[in-house]
């Protein structure tokens, strides 16, 4: 029940703040449609550039989505409830990350796989690039809220751009996976290593930014 | 244990043609590594003055 | 009640010689040999490998960078290993030494990931005829040294060391996952970048007229590297413990 509320709480949170949120999804939706005008119209690269402006777009936008996103708790005091109540502060930042993933990470995946059947025409492409999409946006959101984590009171900006290295071997395997949906092979083992990555960020993560949080409220 | 590759001074320089990609190398190294051991006790230096 | 003797031995020595004072006596003391005698290792490898090492068959005498390039790349991802092992240390057993160790061995990290890099590109000139290629060995040694210059520019943001120290120490422990990425770059991704020469496993794939110089390079430019991290050390316990005693007196 704890946890259903928690999860509740901190929809209502961020639904609240609709910059947070949908400012993110409408810059996606944007550089899709502004890309393609930036191609000559005659040319017929179109799919070919289409995958890297997509993974790179996606990092992007999780880069924003995660801008401050421990700044307001740090300010309002939640985060130090959370160290003198003895509540997992792990689990809350578990949650966090989920809720963020809900509300921004899977429509920007049903928008990119939307937007892959305008680039290519094909929907089992689509239907391939859509679960791809999904964990990767999931890996760069709790990436870039360890960086977030990291350089809590001194702008995000910082540490996003420190943890940005961590996210290019995920970039680099995303980049095998377009081949891969190209030419049909191998789709299933990279889409399982990307898997793999996230199976072991996914709760080794929430407990290294919690033990970063309390750090700096020591 | 093994002879002397080159057969002249010049030789050495040149490096048939290789040579100033391997001579620029080796500055580099010199530089780096000379400048770095320069640069920390210089700061040894001025952090033991600041003590002082 | 031995073995609680036992501990409370190891626990006492273990404080003794980390305490930055210990240290800074003993390095002292070392510093002056492991100097010269890693310049002489050094200098005669660079003699003998530059000179004295027949013409390679494919590369010609252009091969010879590798007497440079490969000890630093060598010892710019053992630079690593050796910064997020101290990291651990610091942040299990607080050893604030360890916490200096792993602050001053990142510009030294920095600068021969540079040297590496910069030495590599030259050698791909006259090799691949090209100085820069995307491939996954090159930008992963790249990616190397932007997280060295991130845990400097991140441990100088904070004014409290304690604070600093602590999230470098977790940021250096969580790059670290990219020191295997790298070593295995090279096997898992075809590249243009060779195959490691020498590996632990089996027998090295270079002639042995050209390994043993490489092997005295390596080890010189390592000692000549460690020689630059203990200076760098010392500047950082100047500046932590500038208020202590000790460092008083001793100046």
């Amino acid at each position: 029940m704890n946890i259903l509320l928690l999860l509740k709480n901190e929809a209502l949170k961020l639904v609240k703040k609709t910059r947070a949120w949908l400012g993110p999804i409408l810059i996606f939706i944007l550089i899709m449609v502004a890309f393609p005008l930036t191609i000559e119209l005659t040319s017929n690269n179109l799919s070919d550039a289409f995958y890297p402006v997509l993974f790179i777009s996606i990092l992007l936008v999780m880069m924003l989505a995660t801008e401050g996103i421990f700044l307001e708790d740090y300010e309002d005091g939640t985060l130090e409830l959370f160290l003198i109540s003895k509540k997992s502060l792990s689990q809350w930042v578990f949650l966090k990350i989920f809720m963020h993933w809900l509300l921004i990470g899977v429509p920007i995946s049903l928008l990119g796989a939307f937007f892959n059947l305008g680039a290519n025409n094909d929907l089992s492409s689509s239907l391939m690039i859509f679960p791809a999409l999904l964990i990767a946006t999931y890996i760069f959101l709790i990436l870039f809220c360890f960086g977030n984590s990291l350089s809590l009171t001194k702008g995000s900006a910082l540490g996003t751009l420190i943890t940005l290295p961590l996210t290019l071997p995920i970039l680099v395997i995303l980049g095998k996976l377009n081949t891969a949906i190209i030419f049909n092979i191998n789709y299933f083992e990279f889409l399982i290593l990307i898997f793999g990555v996230l199976s072991i960020i996914i709760f080794a993560f929430p407990a290294i930014i919690s033990r970063i949080i309390k750090t700096h409220l020591e | 244990m093994s002879k002397f590759a080159f057969s002249s001074i010049s030789d050495v320089m040149n490096m048939d043609g290789h040579g100033i990609y391997v001579w620029i190398v080796f500055a580099l190294f010199f530089i780096a590594l000379s400048t770095s051991f320069f640069i920390f006790n210089l700061l040894i230096k001025k952090y033991q003055k600041r003590i002082k | 009640m031995l073995r609680e003797i036992l501990i409370i031995v190891i626990k006492k020595f273990i404080h003794q010689f980390a305490s930055p004072k210990t240290y800074f006596y003993q390095v002292n003391r070392l510093y002056p040999w492991l100097l010269y005698i890693s310049i002489s290792i050094y200098i005669s490898a660079i003699i003998w490998g530059l000179f004295f090492t027949p013409k390679d068959f494919v590369q010609g005498h252009s091969y010879r960078i590798i007497y440079f390039h490969v000890p630093a790349s060598f010892v710019a991802q053992s630079l690593y290993a050796a910064m997020a092992i101290s990291s651990a240390v610091f942040l299990i057993w607080r050893v604030k030494l360890a916490a200096y160790l792993a602050r001053s061995i990142a510009p030294v990290g920095a600068m021969v990931t540079f040297i590496a890099l910069v030495s590599g590109s030259i050698w791909g000139i006259p090799t691949w005829g090209t100085w820069w290629e995307w491939d996954a060995r090159i930008t992963s040694t790249l990616i190397l040294f932007i997280m060295y210059l991130g845990l400097i520019s991140l441990h100088n943001s904070f004014n409290n060391f304690d604070k600093a120290d602590k999230l470098f120490s977790y940021l250096a422990i969580i790059g670290f996952v990219q020191i295997p990425i790298i070593k295995k770059s090279v096997d898992w991704w075809s590249s243009l970048h060779q195959p490691a020469s020498i590996t632990i496993s089996d027998k090295p794939s270079i002639d042995p007229s050209m390994l043993y110089p490489l092997f005295m390079a390596m080890i010189g430019f390592a000692g000549l590297v460690a020689c630059i991290v203990i200076l760098s050390s010392k500047v950082q316990i100047y500046i932590r413990e500038k208020n202590k005693n000790w460092v008083k007196d001793y100046v």
